[in-house]
């Protein structure tokens, strides 16, 4: 029907810098948030029918990509969670929530963190650790960071409840804390 | 509801998260002094995670996309309007 791809047409031209502007400040990534306006506009055209100009166009399609982010979060999180078996993630506490002997903060001298931002290369060892993490963790943790640091815009935008946010959150710093620190007693490649 | 002021250290960590995002409520807050009061390895582990968060902000500093540029948004309306033409 070429009405429809005329009208179509107009709302890209329309409405593609707000959407995109807002898919990025959603998903802190350009080329996804590319895709998923294109989604989103395939989409409307796929459902055109549903659409009975009862709202703006712009609230529609603010709507089907609002739903498209979920959607791609949701996807990711459970792949996340296909990817650790709960029982093969390393343990930080026992059964009654105290620290495990091998992972008690312990007081240390410059073989710690405040030590590593003074050699060039710690950019890449965080890089390291940070590609090591479970991908739900890091997704919390990237957001997190990228964002602001606001906890509940990020819990919202990933669609997980606050409880599970906060404790993927614990678990990646945790990890990191784990990860840096052998990093720092092993200066050698033997971490990587 | 009566919540316990006592908690494990598990439970330490996480409100260390929260309160790293400003996120904790008072009684949390309550509880977590209380807990690092008597807890060594947690008060440790608060400087620790003072000494990762600052780490991660500079890591990420700069990282973050900002708004995007008006040709990058003109390329993808160019390649949306294809899209649609070849539907």
């Amino acid at each position: 029907m070429p009405e429809k791809r005329k009208i179509l047409t107009q709302w890209v031209e329309a409405y593609t810098d707000e959407l995109y502007a807002w898919a990025i400040r959603k998903t802190s990534n350009t080329a996804l948030s590319e895709d998923l306006v294109q989604d989103t506009f395939l989409s409307a055209a796929e459902n055109w029918e549903a659409y009975k100009g009862a709202s703006k166009p712009k609230t529609w399609l603010f709507g089907i990509l609002r739903y498209k982010i979920a959607d791609y979060y949701r996807d990711k999180a459970r792949k996340a969670v296909d990817l650790v078996p709960p029982d093969e993630a390393p343990a930080f506490f026992d059964r009654k929530g105290q620290w495990l002997e091998q992972e008690k903060p312990q007081a240390c001298g410059s073989d710690c963190i405040p030590g590593l931002v003074e050699e060039p290369s710690w950019p890449n060892l965080l890089h390291h650790c940070l590609q090591a993490l479970p991908p739900l963790m890091a997704q919390c943790l990237e957001l997190t960071y990228l964002q602001g640091k606001k906890g509940k815009e990020v819990y919202e935008a990933l669609n997980i409840t606050a409880a599970n946010y906060w404790q993927s959150m614990s678990r990646a710093r945790l990890k990191l804390r784990h990860c840096l620190e052998k990093a720092r007693l092993a200066p050698q490649t033997d971490h990587l | 509801m009566k919540a316990p002021l006592m908690i494990s250290c598990k439970k330490a960590a996480v409100l260390t998260e929260k309160k790293l995002l400003r996120s904790v409520t008072r009684l949390e807050a309550l509880q977590l002094s209380l807990h690092r009061m008597l807890c060594k390895a947690c008060r440790l582990y608060g400087v620790q995670s003072h000494e990762i968060d600052a780490l991660l902000d500079e890591y990420y500093r700069d990282k973050a996309p900002t708004a995007p540029n008006q040709a990058d948004s003109e390329a993808l309306k160019q390649q949306i309007k294809e899209k649609i033409k070849n539907l």
